[in-house]
């Protein structure tokens, strides 16, 4: 038995190791998960960072250079979301995948970015990302546009796979804006009405289904509310009927359950990314939860 | 007096040009800020009681500004000037070749030299206020030289990297500032230096990674060329993280370092002295802004005569953003029953990032 097992092995492993497959490294779970549909079994794809953790505060790790230095693609956010991945990507060594390089890929460049900001920007503003809102992943729309990009450098890599790859893609496609249309029947009730956050991460989810924000609990990003801007908030969500209030996966729940307990209004934790929550384990499942917990809670 | 306001008038010019320098060019050319180098300003402020001076001092300990960008695909350059009231210091200025023939990397210039684990980081983002007693002793608090170095990661399932170096060490000059005059128990070194640290990291589990890394360093002492001063320098590491639930994060990092020291003394006879010294610290990340820790500092001086001298510290630290924090530390001498409270705040303005730590 432990023959055929080592022969096994020897035959597979050769395979695997020189069979050809792409890797890739995504800095982001959505990321991953897209370049994953695209690519299908013609790349190994790891993500250097998990679902549930903050974007902004990702430590890097030497472990994150091992797999960085072996990729072929490196696919990352970009707006400064990720830069903790520069370093990573510097002590790797790997050319190919430094900006600029054939296999440097990153995501925002067909994104039609808000929250531009224009004029001085320092730290009164908090801790303002100075080529707009990153968090572009949350309208499914901008899916498509990820899945374009994946399609265009996967092809530009390896143009002999261009139609294994296209056709990865047109069914990733597909599913998605099948996704877009269910989710936009659903969320049709919300269209106009309020909601308030807990930061603006969630802008792009408000755009994508026609909410108005009603107010975030951190007004200025990164900077902890003052007690008079959470009364100021509170007597909004009041004001303007606000029934719900969204929270992403690892927001402090203490100052929306307080929000919660004096308006009546829900809080609701929300997935900002694949795998933030369960149930959220691809980009698809992430918009059916999300606007599954909204529509419950927005009722 | 004068020298300190020409030097202030200096940084003062190299700052403003680097923040205004997207006026026209020649030819109405504009260039935005996006093609400016990456800029920053640290400043370091540390308040200080000691039992022993029965004295509190309080002021900006250290400005640091940073300038850094690529010159050329894989190419960047980082410079780093210090100022105190010892004046204006290039504390680092070097070109660094990220990836030759993919595998190696060169940086040449002047640079903070990778010895140990810390040595290489600048104090501004140590999870303690002040120097560890053994970084003090071996290593004159910085060792900062002229030289080059080669980088690489090598090519195994885990981490593993090695960094040499080459330096030419300017005599019985601390590594930062200028002008600072070297503590009597302090290692002072003197004509070429060459470094190796040899590191390996890997992931225990998920969500921890563990290093160890070795370093040695060979050099001369203050006394060459005089007479023979041989010193060999030896260092063992540790760095241990672990991130339980978001935002929060043990710490726990460890060094030893050895000294020798073979001296020619007068009538010709070679003295050997053998120096130790250690520090560990344990700490933990409460949540986004707070971080409690301890350190325990032992460390024999690098000189002749030999004293010991330990330190318990206690440190509370509360961080307003990334590069801005109020620290507390409190510490305390067993050998001569002092006590130490340590007043630090560090404020960053600007896009200043740290290489892999």
């Amino acid at each position: 038995m432990r023959k055929i097992l080592i022969f096994v092995l020897a035959v597979l492993l050769p395979a695997a190791v020189f069979g050809g497959q792409l890797n890739i490294v995504a800095s982001s779970t959505d990321i991953a998960d897209i370049m994953k549909a695209v690519a299908g079994d013609k790349a190994n794809v790891e993500c250097l960072m998990k679902g549930t953790q903050d974007p902004h505060s990702v430590e890097p790790r030497p472990s994150m250079v091992v797999k960085v230095r072996n990729a072929d693609i490196m696919a990352v956010v970009g707006m400064d979301l990720d830069m903790w991945a520069n370093s990573v990507i510097e002590a790797s060594r790997n050319s190919k995948i430094s900006k600029g390089g054939a296999g440097y890929l990153d995501m925002s460049e067909g994104i039609e970015k808000l929250e531009v900001p224009e004029g001085k920007i320092d730290a009164r503003l908090g801790d303002v990302h100075i080529y707009g809102n990153p968090h572009y992943q949350l309208d499914p729309k901008n899916g498509i546009v990820m899945a374009d990009e994946a399609l265009k450098k996967l092809s530009e890599y390896d143009p002999a796979d261009e139609k294994y790859f296209r056709a990865n893609h047109d069914v990733f496609v597909k599913k998605l804006g099948e996704g877009i249309e269910r989710w936009n029947k659903l969320m049709a009730p919300l269209k106009g009405k309020k909601l308030a956050a807990s930061h603006s991460c969630l802008l792009y989810f408000f755009n994508a289904f026609g909410i108005k924000q009603a107010g975030y609990i951190e007004s200025k990003p990164g900077i902890p509310p003052a007690p008079s801007e959470v009364i100021a908030l509170e007597k909004k969500i009041k004001d303007d009927n606000v029934k719900a209030v969204l929270v992403d996966q690892f927001f402090d729940m203490s100052e929306p359950e307080k929000i919660s307990a004096d308006t009546g209004a829900k809080t609701v934790v929300i997935s900002t990314c694949v795998d933030g929550l369960k149930g959220t384990e691809d980009y698809i499942k992430l918009f059916d939860y999300d606007v599954n917990v909204v529509l419950e809670a927005a009722k | 007096m004068k020298n300190k306001v020409l030097s202030i008038l200096i940084f003062i010019s190299i700052f403003s040009a680097a923040l205004f320098a997207d006026d026209a060019l020649p030819g109405g050319v504009k260039v935005g800020p996006i093609a400016l180098p990456d800029i920053s300003l640290i400043g370091n402020i540390i308040g200080d009681w000691n039992q022993d001076t029965n004295r509190v001092t309080f002021g900006m300990d250290e400005l640091e500004m940073v300038v850094a960008g690529y010159i050329y695909p894989q190419v960047k350059a980082d410079a780093v000037l210090s100022m105190s009231d010892a004046g204006l210091n290039i504390e680092e200025a070097y070109a660094d070749f990220l990836s030759l023939l993919d595998i190696f990397s060169l940086k040449a210039g002047k640079m903070k030299i990778e010895f140990g684990k810390i040595n290489i980081l600048h104090n501004h983002v140590w999870p303690y206020a002040d120097t560890p007693l053994v970084i003090n002793n071996f290593l004159a608090g910085s060792l900062s030289e002229n030289g080059a170095s080669i980088g690489a990661v090598l090519p195994l399932p885990i981490f593993v990297k090695s960094e040499t170096g080459l330096y030419n060490v300017e005599p019985n000059v601390s590594g930062i500032g200028i002008g600072l005059e070297p503590a009597a128990d302090t290692l002072m070194l003197s004509q070429e230096l060459y470094s190796e640290r040899l590191s390996a990291s890997f992931d225990p589990t998920e969500d921890s990674d563990l290093e160890i890394g070795a370093s040695g360093a060979i050099s001369k002492g203050s006394q060459y060329p005089a007479s023979r001063d041989d010193v060999e320098l030896a260092g063992a590491d540790l760095t241990l993280k672990m991130w339980p639930v978001n935002y929060s994060r043990f710490l726990l990092q460890a060094e030893a370092m050895y000294m020798k020291r073979e001296q020619q003394q007068p009538g010709g006879a070679l003295d050997d002295i053998e120096r130790w010294g250690t520090y560990v610290y344990a700490g933990y990340t409460l949540n986004k802004f707070v971080d409690i820790g301890s350190r325990y500092d032992w460390s024999e001086d690098a000189v002749a005569q030999l004293t010991k001298e330990s330190k318990i510290s206690a440190i509370f630290t509360y961080r307003v953003s990334e590069a801005t924090f109020a620290r507390l530390q409190y510490g305390y001498t067993p050998e001569n029953k002092s006590n130490e409270v340590l007043l630090q705040f560090v404020y960053g303005l600007g896009p200043h990032t740290h290489p892999l730590q």
